[in-house]
């Protein structure tokens, strides 16, 4: 059963990764007026690269060689723990949540190091300063966790969502609305959006992830955008079903796994056209603008936690 | 009471509206006479304990009359001096002939608020009066436009808005606190309720209150560490604006400060309160005198001393004895019209030879004389030496303090009088009887030379006896703190 | 009934919450355009929120301070500042004494001493969260109390009052119910016209500086 379910969670990230960026593109361009990209074409994309050469540098070693890989084995180990379809899943501790985080946290060390590995300067560049964003927004994800386990009094993330579900007026709750706030701003932080970083820009100068894995191409290159496309959707799918776990499946019958299907793709869908929709609004910021962002981030998380705290547990009502 | 209001108010518009300098001159100082007469009226009546029944919105007491009579004389010697002095600055400045209208306008408006503050029993419309005062005096500081003082009124209107801000949320915690017993309704923000009921109000946000209207209605008057306005603001702004200021308007800071420390001693303890009145008064006492000795722009030494007796006042209303609290209120009187007078005959000085620093003014008595006998007795006046009656209201808070028992307070006074004194000696003496004799003086109206030393008159005698109405007075408004003499 | 009074009591801490967030977005923001619009859109979210206190606490006179709200914060004050603010072509950008994130930490450590303070002063039990709203309007007056210490622009230091303004104001709303409307009123006019003639004498200082150099440090 545990199997099935870990298969399942799997496999439906796997196929829905790719579908979301491009998905938030399409909105994008609709929104500048364009037609934008045809929805499976994330998947041609990489489709197309896992057919292709892989050349390495001379100068690499076998950092890069394994980076793609172990970028992979972590969103899917990552798939694992979340809540996606049911509340149970297939793969969950106490404190668990912390394990999660230093995951995407190795593979952004491995990528980081993939940037260095060929020697060119952009790399660098884009090593340096995706290691500036993630030492602020590692924090600000997570005092956020904190607060989400301190609310729902658990620390394991199924146990929270499953807590969260019955919560009385969970949606107006402030603690919550600030905790989502700062998340959303972790979550574009993380994944590379806009306004911390353009994934649609071409100038190495300005690049974070993409110089990153310049040197990477073919199946590499293929498997890394895969296991990229699949991190931001496990990252949505976390915040969606921990802030809003309407619709999550809580016994195991093929009814309830369709509806709670459903209830993601609609979820999906509306996270992926606000993401669009900030994408369009804002530019690109300057480097030295984007520790502001994230602290504020993790002052929202704070002041969420202090707020909870004060008025719950310390019984100032 | 509300007649003095229409005065003002009146005033005000007539000013805005008359074109005619003599007409506007004219009806000024009828006017100031009028609200002069009517408050002579209301001290009798009082007195006689023939007051009329109060009304909902005002209510006036001891401590009110005080300040009114304050208000009256330092209206009608302002309105006087002003006239031809900014005449003058507008000549000079070739400033545009409606700014006189202008003025005056915003003269009037600033008595206007200031009756409305003391006349007024509800602490929010204290607070709108106060804040209103800020911004009408704020105009007039930065009346000829140059560029320090418009600097300077920039800066005073956003301390004493940060102040003011504070002293609103003093004033919100003030309603809150009365109202915790009863549930919200309950609440008042009527003074004369407040007092009554003091028994009832909470002691724990009641002392939060006090310090934010501490900190927010002395940023107003001019306690360390707020009063970083005052020097360049008293010291840029035109003559008989800094005079105004420093008389009448600290002295209405001084009468919400009076009237909330009265409150909070009912509710905390005097003694609670006066550590804190004393603390804040002697740091600006200490703080102020050091710069009194540095400085030497002349209006900047002033506003110093200005800063210096505001702490000695409050420091005597912290000290809580009869003696202190009586010694204190003579004194807010005394200061005001000296402050004036010292303005007044300062920013005289500064038009007749156009030279704001002292160390370049010498040998005055010869080109100036009038000038200068004003200057001087205004000086002498101020640093309390007797017969003038600074001294006596000093002599009254130090006796207060060793009553109290605050050896170390009136030690620490009375070395800054003694330091005051002979920094003013050393400074203005050499500026009287100095030795390069100036022959060329801008000539000042005869007016504007003779007000200072006729302010003064009445703290000469004052000096020797006070009347019995102000004595009855002063003995009723420090009964307020709950002494007697 | 009373699941509707829950209904609003949440809503109206998620409208209080929202409010810090704004002041603390404020902080956060670099350009004086945008702090004037989350200065608005605060006054904005107070108005609403004084308007649901005004029904769960049958206060109709609340409704008024609401109106005065919108008419003064949100309408005429940010028209007055950004009109200054084109007029004398005051640069965008802000300079303060101690960075963003810096400041966004401060601003933290002030909202603890802000709770720590409520948690003492505020005992009473009320029809809504008294106490997390009169901790947030503190939390408020201190951080735009910050605001203008710490940013050497003169109208971002106009703004940063204008929060303390509202952290008061909000104060006065959760602990009394607001205050008589006449006073009320005094004070929306006395903040108005403050602002008013601050706008004048930030004119002023334009016109009587003749070096090019201060002028950009307006």
């Amino acid at each position: 059963m545990i199997l099935l379910l870990a298969a399942l969670q799997v496999l439906t990230l796997l196929l829905l990764g790719p579908l979301f960026s491009t998905f938030i593109r399409k909105v994008h361009a609709r929104i500048q007026g364009r037609q934008g990209p045809p929805l499976p074409q994330g998947h041609y994309d990489i489709l197309k690269l896992l057919r292709k050469d892989r050349i390495y540098s001379v100068r690499s070693s076998f950092v890069t060689r394994i980076t793609p890989a172990v970028n992979f084995a972590v969103v899917c180990v990552a798939a694992l723990m979340i809540p996606v379809l049911t509340t149970t899943v297939p793969f969950h501790f106490a404190g668990d949540f912390i394990f999660f985080i230093y995951l995407f946290g190795l593979a952004r060390f491995l990528t980081a190091l993939t940037g260095l590995d060929a020697g060119s300067t952009f790399g660098g560049m884009a090593s340096s300063r995706e290691m500036t964003l993630s030492s602020l927004a590692e924090p600000a994800i997570l005092l956020g966790f904190i607060v989400v386990s301190t609310a729902a009094g658990s620390m394991d993330i199924s146990v929270m969502t499953a807590q969260l579900i019955d919560l009385p007026g969970k949606y107006l709750n402030p603690f919550f609305i600030l905790t989502l706030l700062s998340f959303s701003i972790v979550i574009m932080a993380e994944n590379g959006r806009v306004p911390f970083d353009n994934p649609a820009t071409h100038l190495e100068l300005t690049m974070i992830h993409e110089g990153m894995v310049l040197e990477l191409s073919g199946r590499d290159l293929g498997v890394f955008q895969l296991a990229h496309t699949m991190r931001l959707l496990v990252l949505t799918v976390v915040a969606l079903d921990v802030f809003f776990p309407f619709g999550l499946a809580t016994e195991f019958t093929a009814y309830a796994l369709f509806v709670s299907f459903g209830a993601l793709l609609l979820k999906l869908f509306i996270a992926g056209v606000v993401v669009a929709y900030v994408e369009t609004a804002n530019a690109k910021y300057r480097l030295f603008r984007l520790p502001d962002l994230l602290t504020l981030a993790f002052a929202l998380s704070l002041i969420a936690l202090i707020a909870y705290y004060a008025t719950e547990v310390a019984g100032v009502r | 009471m509300e007649t003095l209001l229409i005065i003002t108010g009146a005033l005000a518009l007539l000013s805005a509206a008359l074109p005619w300098r003599r007409v506007i001159n004219a009806v000024n100082l009828a006017g100031y006479l009028a609200y002069a007469a009517v408050t002579a009226l209301l001290v009798r009546s009082h007195l006689a304990g023939t007051d009329g029944p109060a009304t909902g919105l005002f209510h006036h007491d001891a401590l009110t009359l005080l300040i009114l009579i304050i208000i009256s004389v330092v209206g009608f010697a302002g309105a006087l001096y002003s006239a031809p002095f900014i005449a003058g600055e507008i000549e000079r400045h070739r400033l545009s002939p409606f700014k006189y209208r202008k003025y005056f306008a915003l003269y009037n408006l600033l008595f206007f608020a200031m009756t409305l503050l003391v006349l007024a029993d509800n602490i929010g419309v204290m607070w709108v009066s106060i804040e209103a005062t800020t911004l009408a005096s704020a105009l007039m500081v930065s009346f000829d436009n140059r560029h320090e003082a418009v600097e300077a009124a920039w800066r005073y209107l956003l301390i004493c808005s940060i102040g003011i801000a504070f002293a609103l949320f003093g004033t919100v915690l003030t309603y809150y606190a009365s109202s915790h017993a009863g549930g919200p309704e309950s609440g008042s923000l009527s003074w004369r309720t407040l007092l009554t009921s003091a028994a009832t109000i909470d002691p724990a946000s009641m002392k939060f209150a006090f310090l934010f209207l501490l900190l927010g209605y002395g940023t107003k008057a001019g306690l360390v560490p707020m009063a970083r306005w005052k020097p360049r603001t008293y010291g840029e702004a035109p003559s008989p604006v800094s005079a105004v200021l420093a008389g009448g308007l600290v002295a209405c800071s001084l009468y919400t400060l009076v009237r909330f420390a009265v409150l909070c001693g009912a509710v905390l303890g005097q003694a609670t309160v006066g550590r804190y009145l004393v603390f804040f008064g002697l740091i600006s006492v200490v703080f102020s005198v050091p710069l009194i000795i540095a400085e030497n722009d002349v209006k900047r030494i002033f506003a110093y001393s200005s800063i210096e007796h505001v702490g000695i006042i409050v420091v005597g209303l912290g000290f809580g004895t009869f003696y202190g609290i009586y010694g204190a209120l003579l004194h807010i009187l005394n200061n005001a019209v000296m402050k004036t007078a010292l303005f007044m005959s300062a920013g005289n000085l500064v038009s007749a030879t156009g030279e704001k620093d002292v160390r370049r003014l010498s040998c005055m008595i010869r080109s100036t004389p009038l000038i200068t006998i004003g200057f001087l007795a205004a000086v002498v006046a101020v640093t309390a030496m007797p017969p003038f009656s600074l001294f006596l209201s000093e002599f009254n808070i130090l006796r207060g303090g060793l009553q109290s028992g605050g050896y170390l307070a009136v030690g620490v006074l009375l070395v800054a009088f003694l330091l005051v004194f002979i920094a003013f000696y050393v400074k203005f003496s050499q500026v009287a009887f100095g030795d390069e004799c100036r022959a060329d003086a801008r000539p000042v109206a005869r007016r504007q030379q003779l007000i200072p030393v006729v302010l003064l008159m009445p703290m000469l005698m004052l000096g020797f006896f006070i009347p019995d109405p102000l004595h009855r007075l002063l003995v009723e408004a420090a009964g307020l703190f709950g002494v007697k003499p | 009934m009373s699941a509707d009074i829950l209904l609003e009591t949440r809503l109206i801490d998620l409208i209080y919450v929202l409010a810090l967030a704004a002041v603390l977005w404020a902080v956060a923001s670099s350009g004086i355009p945008s702090m004037i619009r989350l200065f608005g859109f605060q006054s904005f979210l107070l108005a609403c929120g004084t308007a649901l206190i005004a029904r769960v606490a049958n206060e109709p006179h609340l409704l008024g301070a609401a109106l005065f709200t919108i008419v003064f914060k949100v309408f005429l004050i940010p028209l007055v500042l950004t009109y200054v603010m084109n007029r004398l072509k005051i640069r965008k950008e802000i300079e303060d004494y101690i960075n963003i994130p810096s400041s966004l930490i401060l601003c933290s450590l002030l909202t603890i001493v802000a709770y720590a303070v409520t948690l003492r002063v505020i005992q009473t039990r009320a029809p809504f969260n008294v106490a997390g709203v009169f901790a947030v309007a503190l939390a408020i007056m201190l951080i735009g109390f910050f605001i203008m210490v710490n940013r050497k622009k003169t109208l971002t230091q106009i703004l940063g009052l204008m929060f303390v303004e509202n952290g008061v104001f909000l104060a006065a709303v959760a602990m009394t119910y607001g205050m008589p409307l006449l006073v009320e009123f005094g004070i929306f006019f006395d903040v108005f016209v403050a602002t008013l003639i601050m706008g004048i004498m930030l004119f002023k200082i334009w016109d009587t500086l003749s070096d090019m150099d201060y002028k950009e440090n307006l």
